[in-house]
């Protein structure tokens, strides 16, 4: 069995620089320290984002992605959305128009686990197409 | 000249609903391709042999008129608080110096109308003043007779625009036009130069087929510049950076390294920072206009963008400024 863990939206502070971000990254840690961490990010509520802001998203990141979670962003202002462009991170999160999108495709596929028995899927080692049996 | 052709121009700050993307909030003082849209427009009108050129900038804007980059002569700058009544008192002085034709022109707009055309057009229907306009609409671009247009202003107590309809004409430019109201415009109006679709075209040396580079410009290794590019006077192109798809980067700004710019304006003075992707936007000092989003953003860490060293540059137009006025 792969349990899956309950998916957490944080809103985001209104600033995410460089004062803010060591903070903001302290309050999200402990949500980041479990295993699978599912998390949602509303950025609807970010009026000012920096170099800082978008490394501790990034960092963010990292360590859901290392304990094979993961981190979302939703409605991320447009001054956000350049800001992430800007520093070519924005192709790096999931961007979402809403929390509740957000929330949603992490049900669409479980966030780890086998495949399904009749999925097709690509053996690395082989390089080719196998059904899995 | 068989005529007395003379000019006169406003600027009003208000006029021009940019916000604070540009320097000061003034379009028309933004440079393209090394030069302010102004001095293409005061340009537009020494081409057409005009006598004098007066340009009538409100008050609070003189300090920031650019540098004129080309001698133009019999050009004075008067500043005024109301800038319809200075054209007024001046068209007074046109017409009593026995000039009898003026052309008034906002620079809120780039045009190539014909302006000796307009003239004939006013005379062969014997009006007070002709307007010109434009498939989107009027222009900010008149002919007026000065000793006729001086009265019928004074006495509507407004501007050249209160005068009475009866005693205009509309003239239908057929040229290249482009309205600026919004930097967009001012990105259209780049595209547009790059494609030879108007008379503007990009200062300096073609250092490669469309690509432009003004005095002073550094390109370090491995950046890569795609044509059709523009490179001001003085600007350092970093390391493996990339400016491409119609960009033009404006005097003494610096592109960090590994940056992207692509359709993007860098206006003067602009410090870009290290690795980063601009794109489909104009950009001033620390302000970032999104021509795609249109959305306008001050960004206060100075490691993306800032305003690069503008003094070295501002005092020199100033003093220059002066010795104009």
């Amino acid at each position: 069995m792969y349990p899956s863990r309950p998916v957490i939206v944080m809103q985001a502070p209104a600033s995410l620089n460089q004062s803010e971000a060591e903070k903001f990254f302290l309050e999200m840690k402990p949500l980041l320290e479990v295993e699978r961490p599912r998390l949602v990010l509303d950025c609807s509520e970010i009026q000012e984002m920096d170099s800082a802001g978008v490394e501790t998203l990034l960092r963010c990141m990292e360590e859901a992605m290392k304990r094979d979670g993961d981190l979302k962003l939703a409605a991320v202002a447009p001054a956000s959305a350049i800001v992430l462009e800007m520093m070519r991170a924005d192709r790096l999160f999931e961007v979402f128009n809403s929390s509740e999108e957000a929330v949603r495709s992490f049900h669409a596929l479980p966030a780890y686990g086998p495949p399904p028995q009749d999925q097709i899927w690509i053996d690395p080692a082989a390089g080719e197409f196998e059904a899995a049996s | 000249m068989e005529n007395n052709h003379d000019v006169s121009e406003d600027t009003r700050p208000s006029s021009f609903p940019l916000g604070s993307a540009t320097a000061g909030g003034l379009l028309p003082f933004v440079e393209i391709f090394g030069t302010s849209l102004l001095e293409h427009t005061i340009a537009q009108l020494a081409n057409a042999d005009v006598e004098i050129i007066t340009l009538l900038v409100h008050t609070d804007a003189f300090p920031q008129i650019p540098t004129l980059r080309t001698s133009f002569p019999n050009i004075s700058i008067q500043t005024a608080n109301e800038v319809w009544a200075a054209v007024a008192m001046t068209l007074k002085e046109y017409a009593e110096n026995g000039i009898q034709y003026a052309f008034i022109a906002r620079p809120n707009a780039y045009t190539e109308a014909d302006l000796m055309d307009l003239l004939d057009f006013n005379r062969q229907r014997h009006r007070v003043m002709s307007r010109a306009s434009d498939h989107e609409g009027p222009l900010d671009v008149w002919v007026v007779s000065c000793g006729a247009a001086w009265q019928a202003s004074v006495a509507a107590l407004g501007g050249v625009g209160d005068i009475a309809p009866a005693n205009t004409a509309e003239y239908f430019a057929k040229e290249y036009t482009r309205r600026l109201n919004h930097l967009g415009d001012l990105r259209q109006l780049v595209t547009d130069a790059f494609l030879a679709r108007c008379r503007i075209r990009p200062a300096g040396q073609q250092i490669r087929p469309g690509v432009w580079a003004e005095e002073g410009v550094g390109i370090g290794r491995g950046a890569r510049i795609v044509a059709p590019a523009y490179l001001g006077r003085g600007c350092e192109i970093r390391e493996n950076t990339l400016v491409t798809r119609f960009s033009n980067i404006e005097s003494f700004s610096y592109i960090d390294y590994g940056t992207a710019i692509e359709d993007t304006t860098i206006l003067p003075n602009t410090y870009v920072g290290i690795w980063l992707d601009v794109r489909h936007a104009v950009v001033n000092g620390n302000k970032l206009m999104s021509v795609k989003r249109n959305v306008m953003i001050e960004i206060s860490d100075p490691s993306l963008i800032r305003s690069n060293v503008p003094h070295r540059h501002d005092m020199r137009g100033r003093s220059s400024v002066m010795s104009l006025a």
